[in-house]
């Protein structure tokens, strides 16, 4: 799965291809993303273009979130959409991950 | 010839008189009293040696039935325990010759657990002075394994009063044992094929997708099954067929003939359809006809025979025919009333008679009317002080619950016939099947698609969903409930090509959309493995596992969701999901 990160300070911004992430791709993105997160790594995913996240994609994004936090690194999550949004409260995930408005919001976090 | 007498008091009687009085070889010339002397001592002597003999004989005879009982026999002196006899059957059972075990103790030659349980029943036995029975004590054999003894053990008193030796006998019941296991194994296994038989031939799922009518099944199968039956046939949309049955006798036997039974109808309502004019459905009376023609010399010679009941539904028309065969009364629940008539054919049962013809009973329903079949198991269950749970009750309950949904009532009975009995379990099967009849509308909109067993048609679907939604005559599904159906859908999906196709991408997957004025209906059909969501556990929802939440999902994303098999044998799923703003519906 193509990933297009940008590097902003020594944060890292991995903006989601596609408008799903669903059990069609969710294994490839998992196993893609992981080889982009450095431990203590500073990392934003950027969904402002997915319009449809099912439960393999937060699967996905929990194990993301498990392996930066296990080497003192977080995740956080910006540019939701509705329905994503809806998704992840519906399982209460939105209190499990840091979720910002936009990118910027998201990035000026970690300088905080 | 005689020889010296064996017991100490003998021979010193023995040994006084040799002394006394000279034997006839060494007799001195005597006077005439001597001479008399010598003979009465000679009778006295005679006399002694007889009775020595008689004792001697009497002695080895006791002996001889002691060593050839065909049960095992010990004697344990009662000071030390230690034995003093041991039996030819003893040395058999336990392998343990007497050399080894006279003047020794059960310590000497059997685990210690074995010997104290044997020593601890000695010493009740002898401390109470009485006979105790033992029916089953284990015990460790030299050469034949564990056996089981049933053993007897009794008390010697002497003259002052006191025990002085025990005596025990033992049967070897470690054969019927055995035997008795080996029955009870195979009771559980006959049980256990019952239960299959009837789980697998005997009780059918109740249709779920049948416009206009909901039906609801319960079973409690008892101990020993008692071959009730039901069996349900969807003829096009708007007409059901049920068939509940009961046949005489319990078990494998009545299981199967129950089976038998059902299979005939099931033939004998095929050749009809083959032979009626197309779009014509044969009338119950004629399948009930024919498929008793089948049975009933069967019956006959068996001695048995099946009550029956034959029910149609018109959906369309709003009615009910039936033929009922010496069954239970079906309890007719009218919504608009609020209150119960019992409908009873005049029919005998299955096997009864051969050339039987068959009345047919035409009931008029409405809406909200419930239909109640039953077995007798049911209205036969009785209470602690041996009323029975009966047909009055029965009605009473339906009357009150009449106006729930058709398994909440079918649960209220079996709670009900619970607190009568005060049992969970009951001696008859108890078998129910409420059937209610429902506003029958056809949906305003519907649309089918076919996608394969391969992940990345997901979207396919959603997008056929979506579509189908947002197109919706009248108007359009909110975009939230958009959102969920796809949600729920692509979860449910994803579901059967993991796990009930287990990966296999080449499978089909019936996906269909039916909007009414007030709900959206969303069913998935495919052939791959059942789903049974009652054995998924709740989610974590505090991020430590990443999936398990696709049932969770779908369960909140849409109002109603249904696990079950429908008539074509396919697993479906069916979501519903309600709309917001429920327009009027039209009757």
């Amino acid at each position: 799965m193509e990933l297009t990160t940008e590097k902003v300070g020594d944060v890292v911004v991995v903006i989601l291809p596609g408008e799903h992430l669903d059990a069609s791709n969710a294994k490839e993105f998992k196993r893609d993303v992981a080889l982009l997160l450095e431990p203590r790594g500073k990392v934003v995913f950027d969904l402002a273009g997915l319009s449809f996240v099912d439960s393999s994609g937060l699967g996905a994004f929990l194990s993301s979130l498990r392996q930066l936090n296990a080497t003192g690194g977080d995740l956080k999550l910006c540019g939701m959409t509705k329905p994503v949004r809806a998704l992840f409260e519906l399982v209460r995930m939105h209190k499990i991950f840091e979720i910002c408005g936009t990118k910027d919001d998201a990035i000026r976090s970690f300088t905080r | 010839m005689k020889s010296a007498p064996a017991s100490s008091f003998r021979r010193a009687v023995w040994q006084a008189l040799s002394r006394t009085w000279p034997t006839a070889a060494r007799r001195e010339p005597a006077n005439a009293q001597l001479e008399q002397e010598v003979a009465e001592h000679r009778r006295t002597e005679e006399a002694l040696a007889r009775r020595t003999a008689e004792l001697e004989e009497a002695r080895s005879f006791l002996d001889s039935v002691l060593e050839n009982l065909p049960v095992m026999l010990f004697v344990k002196d009662a000071r030390d325990l230690k034995f003093v006899r041991w039996n030819r059957a003893e040395e058999e059972a336990l392998g343990i010759d007497r050399s080894a075990a006279i003047g020794r103790s059960d310590y000497d030659f059997f685990p210690e657990e074995q010997a104290s349980f044997f020593v601890a029943k000695d010493r009740a036995v002898l401390s109470g002075g009485q006979m105790v029975e033992i029916p089953e004590e284990a015990i460790q054999t030299a050469h034949r394994g564990l056996r089981y003894l049933h053993t007897i053990k009794v008390p010697v008193v002497g003259a002052d009063g006191t025990p002085k030796y025990l005596v025990g006998i033992s049967e070897d019941i470690t054969e019927r044992k055995r035997a008795q296991e080996e029955l009870a194994r195979a009771r559980e296994q006959e049980v256990e094929i019952g239960f299959r038989i009837q789980q697998t031939l005997l009780l059918d799922q109740p249709p779920r997708d049948v416009p206009g009518v909901r039906v609801a099944a319960l079973t409690i199968p008892s101990q020993r099954i008692d071959g009730d039956f039901y069996d349900f046939f969807k003829h096009r949309d708007d007409c059901l067929d049920v068939i509940v049955g009961d046949v005489m006798g319990k078990g494998i036997p009545a299981a199967l003939l129950g089976a038998a039974t059902k299979s005939h109808f099931l033939q004998a309502l095929s050749r009809l359809l083959s032979l009626a004019a197309h779009g014509t459905l044969p009338e119950p009376k004629d399948i009930v006809t024919l498929a008793h023609s089948e049975v009933a010399r069967q019956l006959i010679e068996l001695e048995s025979f099946v009550t029956v009941c034959y029910a149609r539904f018109d959906l369309e028309k709003r009615t009910l025919d039936f033929v009922d065969c010496g069954h239970t009364a079906t309890i007719h629940f009218r919504a608009n009333t609020g209150t119960c008539a019992m409908l009873q054919g005049q029919n005998l049962p299955l096997g009864v008679s051969e050339g039987e013809i068959h009345e047919q009973i035409h009931v008029a329903l409405n809406w909200g009317d419930v239909l109640l079949f039953y077995s007798d198991g049911l209205t036969e269950t009785r209470n602690s002080a041996g009323e029975l749970f009966g047909t009055e009750r029965l009605a009473e309950c339906v009357r009150k619950h009449g106006r729930l949904e058709p398994e909440e009532l079918i649960d209220r009975i079996r709670q009900a016939a619970v607190a009568f009995s005060n049992s969970e379990t009951f001696g008859d099967d108890l078998t129910c099947v409420a059937v209610r009849i429902e506003d029958r509308e056809r949906p305003a909109f519907r649309a089918e698609i076919d996608v394969s067993s391969d992940l990345t048609e997901l979207a396919r679907a959603r997008a056929f969903v979506r579509e189908g939604c947002r197109n919706l005559p009248g108007s359009a599904l909110d975009e939230d409930s958009i959102s969920q159906l796809e949600l729920a859908i692509t979860e449910a999906l994803s579901n059967i090509m993991t796990h009930a196709y287990r990966g296999r991408t080449d499978q089909v997957i019936q996906i269909g959309v039916d909007a009414f004025a007030d709900r959206v209906v969303l069913r998935l059909h495919h052939l791959g493995e059942a789903f049974d969501p009652s054995g998924v556990a709740a989610p974590a929802f505090d991020g430590t596992q990443d999936g398990g939440f696709g049932v969770y999902i779908i369960e909140q994303s849409v109002d109603e969701v249904r696990y079950y098999r429908d008539e074509r044998g396919r697993n479906c799923i069916s979501m519903v999901k309600n709309r917001r703003r429920p327009e009027t519906r039209s009757s």
